[in-house]
C-alpha cells in the first residue's frame, strides 16, 4: 500500500515535465508544425529558470526567465521553419545540438566562476501545496492529488484549459484549422502566419516549463544534457494521444508513471540492476509505439511548409 | 536550344553556389562562436588560432582529426543511404555503440592472434551487430508500422544503460577500478600508420565503405530501387520494386555502417569498452549527411571539417580555457545556418533562371 501510495504520487510529479513538453508540442502539431526542439528548449528553461533562481533565490523569477528563453527559442524556430520553409526535423535537431551546447557551455562558465569547479546546487525553494491535511491522508488519491507543488498543479490546469479551448472556443478551432488545411483558413480570414507564429512561440516557453520544473523542484541542480529524452517521449506521447488533447494528457501521466516505477525499482532492493530500471520508460514509449500499429496520424498539413507565394 | 543554355548555365553556378552558400554558413557560426569565445572571457582571435593549430602543421593533430573522420563517415553514411530511402535512422548512437561492445567482446575471447584474422572478424561481427541492431527498429517499422524516428532514438537510451551495466558488471575489468572492459590484445589493434601520431588503418575502412555506397547507390538496380523508394514510394511500387524488400536492405546496410564505425573506434582508438564510446558521433553523422546533401563527396568534406571541429575545440580548451561544449554551438549552428542557405540558393536558382527567360 505505502509502495503503491509512492508510486502514483510520484507519478504525478514525474509527469509533470512531460506535461509541460507534452502541451507545447501537441500546440505546435496542432497548428501544423512540428516542434522537434523541445529536447533543447526544455534544457534551456532548466538552466536558466536554475541560474536565475539561483542568483535570486525566488522561485517566480526563476520560471519566468525559463519561460522568456523558452518563448525566444520557440521564436526562432518558428522563424526558421515557417519563414524558410525547410525540413522541420533537420532544425529541430540543429537546435537541440545548439541548445544542448549553449546551455553546456554558460553551465561550465558559472560552475567555474561561482562554483569553484564543483556544479552549483541551490536549496530547495518550492515545497509541495498540501491543501488541506484532512484530504492528503485519504489513501491512494489523497497524496496523488492534493499533495503536490505549485507546478505540478500549474502544468495539469494548462493542459486542461488548453484542452478545453481548443475544442469549444472559435480560436481552438481556426488554430486546428491551421493545421488541417491553411489554404482554406486563410480563405477564411484567418492569419495563419499569426497563429503559427504565437503558437509555435507559446509552444517553447511551455516546453521550457517542463525543463524548469526539473531543476527548480526535482534535483535544484543543473546537470549537462539533463532532460535525457524527456521532450522525445512527449512526442510519442503526442502520437499515443492521437494528437488529442486530453489523450495525449492521459499519454503524459503514463509516461510519469512509467518513469516512477523506474525510480521506485531503483529506490526498493528489487535486486535489479538500476541500469535496467531507468531503461524502464524508454521500454515502454518503443512498445506504446509498436500498439499504435500506424492507426493514427496528426493533423493533414503537419510539418507541410506553408508560404505566402504559393 | 534556349532550354539546353539555360540547363548549362544552372550547371556551371550550381556548385559555386552551393559551396559559397556553405562557406557563408562556416563564417556565420564562426561568428556565432566568437561571441560565445568572448563570453568565457578568451580573446576570440587567441582562440580561433589555436583551434586551427589544433590540426595544421602538427602531425599528431592531423591523426586526430582523421582518426575522428573515420567514424564520422561511418555514421553519416549511415543516417545519408537510409534517409535517402526513406528510413529515418536517428539510432546510429545505439548501433555505434554495439558495434564497438560486439567487437570487444570478440577480440577479447579471440586473445592473440594473426593480425589479419585479429582484425578482421572483430570489424566483420561489430557491422552485423549493428545491422541486428538496427533491423530490431526496421521490423517494428516493417510489422507494426512503428515511428522509427522514435523507436531508434529511445534505442539509444536503452543501449546507454545497457552499456553502462555491461561495463560495470560482466566485462569489468578485474584488474581496474574504472568501469571499463580490459585492452583487447594487440593482434586486434589497428595498426598505426603514421608514426608521431594516433592515425589509424580505419580511415581505409571508412574511405572504403564511402565507395563501396556510391556505388551501389549509383550503379546497381538495388541501390536504384532503394533511392527510388525514397523519393516516390508510389512509383517505385507502379515500377515493381519489392519495397519491403529493399528497405530491409537499407535498414541492415544502415546499421552496418554504423557498427562498423563503432568497431573501428573501439580497435582503432579506444582499445577498450566504455560508457559513452558513441560520443555523439552518431549525432554528428546527422549534420554530416545534412550539410553534405547526402553525396559522397560532400559527407567526405563535412566529416573533415566536423572532425577539425572536434579537434579545434579540444585544442581551444587547452589554450584558452574555452569549454568545450562550444563544439555543440558550432555544429548546432552550422546545421541550421546550411539549411536555411538551401532556401537562398534555391532563390538565387530561381532569380537565374527567370534572368535567362527574359534573355
Amino acid at each position: 500500500m505505502n509502495i503503491l501510495n509512492a508510486t502514483l504520487s510520484s507519478a504525478l510529479r514525474m509527469a509533470t515535465p512531460f506535461l509541460f513538453a507534452g502541451l507545447g508540442g501537441l500546440m505546435a502539431q496542432q497548428v501544423g508544425v512540428y516542434n522537434f526542439a523541445l529536447e533543447g528548449q526544455m534544457l534551456c528553461g532548466a538552466f536558466f529558470g536554475f541560474l536565475v533562481a539561483y542568483l535570486t533565490k525566488s522561485l517566480l523569477l526563476g520560471a519566468l526567465a525559463a519561460i522568456i528563453s523558452g518563448l525566444l527559442m520557440g521564436w526562432l524556430l518558428a522563424f526558421i521553419c515557417i519563414r524558410f520553409g525547410v525540413s522541420q526535423m533537420v532544425v529541430g535537431l540543429g537546435m537541440n545540438t545548439l541548445l544542448s551546447g549553449v546551455t553546456a557551455f554558460c553551465s561550465r562558465l558559472v560552475n567555474q566562476s561561482l562554483g569553484q569547479g564543483g556544479s552549483i546546487m541551490m536549496e530547495k525553494l518550492l515545497s509541495n501545496v498540501t491543501l488541506n491535511t484532512n484530504l492528503t491522508s485519504i489513501p491512494v488519491i489523497g497524496p496523488l492529488i492534493f499533495d503536490q507543488n505549485i507546478m505540478t498543479y500549474t502544468a495539469v490546469i494548462l493542459f486542461l484549459a488548453y484542452a478545453w479551448w481548443v475544442k469549444r472556443t472559435p480560436q481552438g478551432l481556426a488554430l486546428r484549422a491551421v493545421g488541417e488545411h491553411p489554404h482554406a483558413s486563410q480563405t477564411a480570414g484567418i492569419n495563419v502566419f499569426r497563429y503559427r507564429y504565437l503558437t509555435m512561440t507559446l509552444s517553447g516557453g511551455i516546453a521550457a516549463l517542463g525543463g524548469a520544473f526539473m531543476t527548480l523542484s526535482q534535483v535544484y541542480r543543473f546537470a549537462e544534457d539533463m532532460t535525457g529524452g524527456r521532450g522525445w517521449i512527449a512526442i510519442a506521447a503526442i502520437a499515443l494521444g492521437r494528437w488529442d488533447a486530453v489523450g495525449t494528457f492521459f499519454a503524459c501521466l503514463f509516461f510519469g508513471l512509467a518513469s516512477s516505477i523506474s525510480n521506485q525499482l531503483q529506490v526498493f532492493n528489487t535486486g535489479i540492476p538500476s541500469q535496467f530500471a531507468m531503461m524502464v520508460p524508454y521500454i515502454m514509449t518503443i512498445l506504446t509505439l509498436l500498439t499504435l500499429r500506424g492507426s493514427s496520424h496528426g493533423p493533414a498539413a503537419l510539418a507541410k511548409p506553408f508560404m505566402k507565394n504559393r | 536550344m534556349q532550354k539546353h543554355s539555360l540547363k548549362n548555365t544552372l550547371r556551371k553556378h550550381d556548385s559555386i553556389i552551393v559551396l559559397s552558400m556553405i562557406l557563408i554558413a562556416v563564417l556565420f557560426a564562426m561568428l556565432v562562436g566568437a561571441i560565445a569565445i568572448v563570453i568565457s572571457g578568451a580573446n576570440p582571435v587567441k582562440a580561433y588560432m589555436e583551434f586551427f593549430h589544433g590540426f595544421i602543421g602538427n602531425t599528431y593533430g592531423m591523426g586526430e582529426l582523421i582518426n575522428k573522420f573515420t567514424p564520422l563517415v561511418c555514421c553519416a553514411l549511415s543516417f545519408g543511404i537510409a534517409t535517402k530511402s526513406g528510413f529515418m535512422n536517428l539510432g546510429a548512437e545505439g548501433q555505434f555503440a554495439i558495434g564497438a561492445l560486439v567487437s570487444c567482446v570478440v577480440a577479447l575471447n579471440m586473445g592473440e592472434t594473426t593480425p589479419i584474422l585479429g582484425i578482421l572478424i572483430p570489424i566483420l561481427a561489430g557491422t552485423i551487430a549493428g545491422a541486428l541492431v538496427s533491423a530490431v527498429a526496421g521490423l517494428m517499422k516493417i510489422f507494426f508500422k512503428a515511428n522509427e524516428l522514435l523507436t531508434t532514438l529511445m534505442m539509444n537510451y536503452v543501449i546507454d544503460y545497457f552499456i553502462s551495466w555491461v561495463v560495470a558488471e560482466p566485462l569489468k575489468n578485474p584488474a581496474g577500478n574504472m568501469e571499463q572492459s580490459a585492452a583487447i590484445p594487440a593482434s586486434s589493434k589497428l595498426p598505426i600508420l603514421l608514426p608521431g601520431s594516433r592515425l589509424h588503418l580505419g580511415v581505409f575502412f571508412a574511405i572504403a565503405a564511402l565507395i563501396l555506397i556510391w556505388f551501389l547507390q549509383q550503379r546497381t538496380t538495388t541501390g536504384f530501387e532503394m533511392r527510388l523508394s525514397g523519393l516516390n514510394a508510389k512509383c517505385a511500387r507502379y515500377a515493381g520494386v519489392n519495397q519491403t524488400k529493399s528497405l530491409l536492405y537499407v535498414i541492415l546496410i544502415s546499421g552496418a555502417l554504423a557498427g562498423l564505425g563503432g568497431s573501428l573506434e573501439l580497435l582503432g582508438n579506444q582499445y577498450k569498452m566504455m560508457s559513452g564510446i558513441s560520443n555523439a558521433f552518431g549525432f554528428d553523422g546527422i549534420g554530416i549527411a545534412v550539410m553534405g546533401r547526402y553525396t559522397p563527396l560532400g559527407i567526405f568534406l563535412s566529416s573533415l571539417l566536423f572532425g577539425a571541429l572536434r579537434v579545434g575545440t579540444q585544442s581551444m580548451q587547452r589554450g584558452s580555457n574555452v569549454p568545450v561544449p562550444i563544439l555543440y554551438i558550432l555544429q548546432g549552428t552550422i546545421i541550421i545556418a546550411v539549411i536555411v542557405s538551401a532556401y537562398f540558393a534555391t532563390k538565387i536558382r530561381e532569380s537565374l533562371v527567370e534572368r535567362s527567360g527574359e534573355r
